[in-house]
């Protein structure tokens, strides 16, 4: 009788072919993981560089002496639109009386992801006394 | 009957292993030691191009963050003036000086008070780049500064951004319901646009500031 060992002095092919697959698939998951990590990084500097111009699109439209109800709409020209929606705000304080002037504003910006879909990449709001920064 | 001696054999050839396969296993350790040395450089390469893009991207929002702190810090007593002069280049240096402007630009740190004037400068670079820098002055110095065209400036001076494609100011005319290149005409702007694209930057950023007592 041959013993374990004798038949066992080489690989064969099927095992040889195994073990390269796991290596493959290891190898694989390893760069998808590093190519995920350098497209996270390009999108989260994309995503500061869009938020920067959505503050400024937020300022510009809210620092405004012209503020009133609406909607429009700023290409920048990089693929990426910016929306502002102008809501006027129905508050009122103790007595009842309604507050005036107080606008709801928000901002959005969108990547145009071709046909007519698009993506909401970040989105801002806030409330603007029309009063605060007029009658200059 | 058998004999108690025997006659000398050499060992088996299956003990030791063949060329062919110290060659195969050779080859074949080779080979994973090259990957493994791809796979660790090309991870540091990544690593680096990763951190300096994070190093770029805060750059930029430093210096934006900067030109914000500065323009919100003036006071009702402070001023904004806008010089540009003509070197040559393709683009003009431009000079936005806050003026009695105490914590524009001063990064944390109690200015001394006969600095009246911050100069914030976009100067072209011999080689063509924009480099961006804050000037502090004094009265007599800004003074002949302006006559000298902010040239040969002896004053401090910090470095802001080294390399720039483009550093653009817009003003916003509210007579108009337009922005200009310039604040000649006199006029009050509480909106200042700026636009900046550093060497590494695909694209120029435009962002909005707001200046309520800077006019």
């Amino acid at each position: 009788m041959r013993s374990y060992y004798q038949r066992q002095a080489g690989f064969t092919l099927l095992e040889l072919l195994m073990a390269m697959g796991v290596f493959a698939i290891a190898a694989v998951a390893l760069a998808n993981a590093i190519n995920q990590i350098s497209l996270s990084v390009a999108e989260s500097a994309e995503e500061a560089a869009v938020r920067e111009q959505l503050r400024g699109v937020l300022l510009e439209v809210t620092r405004n002496n012209d503020l009133a109800e609406g909607s429009r709409t700023i290409d920048n020209g990089q693929g990426i639109i910016f929306q502002i929606d102008i809501e006027k705000l129905n508050l009122r304080n103790r007595q009842a009386e309604t507050l005036e002037d107080i606008y709801e504003v928000t901002a959005m910006a969108r990547r145009e992801l071709g046909g007519q879909r698009s993506e909401i990449v970040e989105r801002a709001d806030t409330w603007v006394f029309k009063g605060m920064f007029g009658n200059r | 009957m058998k004999s108690s001696f025997s006659v000398w054999q050499p060992p088996k050839a299956s003990k030791g292993f063949t060329l062919l396969e110290m060659m195969l296993s050779i080859g074949v350790f080779l080979l994973l030691v090259v990957s493994a040395f791809s796979i660790v450089g090309a991870t540091t390469e990544l690593m680096t191009e990763v951190s300096e893009t994070q190093e770029r991207s805060l750059l930029r929002q430093r210096f934006i963050t900067a030109c914000r702190n500065s323009f919100e810090a003036a006071t009702s007593k402070s001023s904004l003036e806008f010089e540009y002069f003509d070197r040559g280049g393709s683009v003009q240096d431009t000079y936005l000086t806050l003026t009695k402007a105490p914590g524009a630009f001063d990064f944390g740190s109690n200015r001394e008070d006969h600095i009246t004037h911050v100069v914030l400068a976009s100067e072209i670079r011999s080689d063509g780049l924009i480099r961006s820098g804050v000037y502090y002055l004094n009265d007599a110095d800004y003074e002949l500064a302006k006559t000298t065209g902010f040239k040969d400036l002896e004053a401090s001076y910090i470095e802001l951004v080294p390399r720039m494609r483009q550093m653009t100011w817009r003003f916003y005319d509210e007579q108009r319901s337009e922005w200009v290149p310039t604040l000649d005409g006199d006029f009050n702007a509480y909106l200042i646009e700026l636009t900046i694209q550093t060497l590494e930057d695909s694209q120029p950023l435009r962002t909005v500031f707001f200046c309520l007592n800077g006019a």
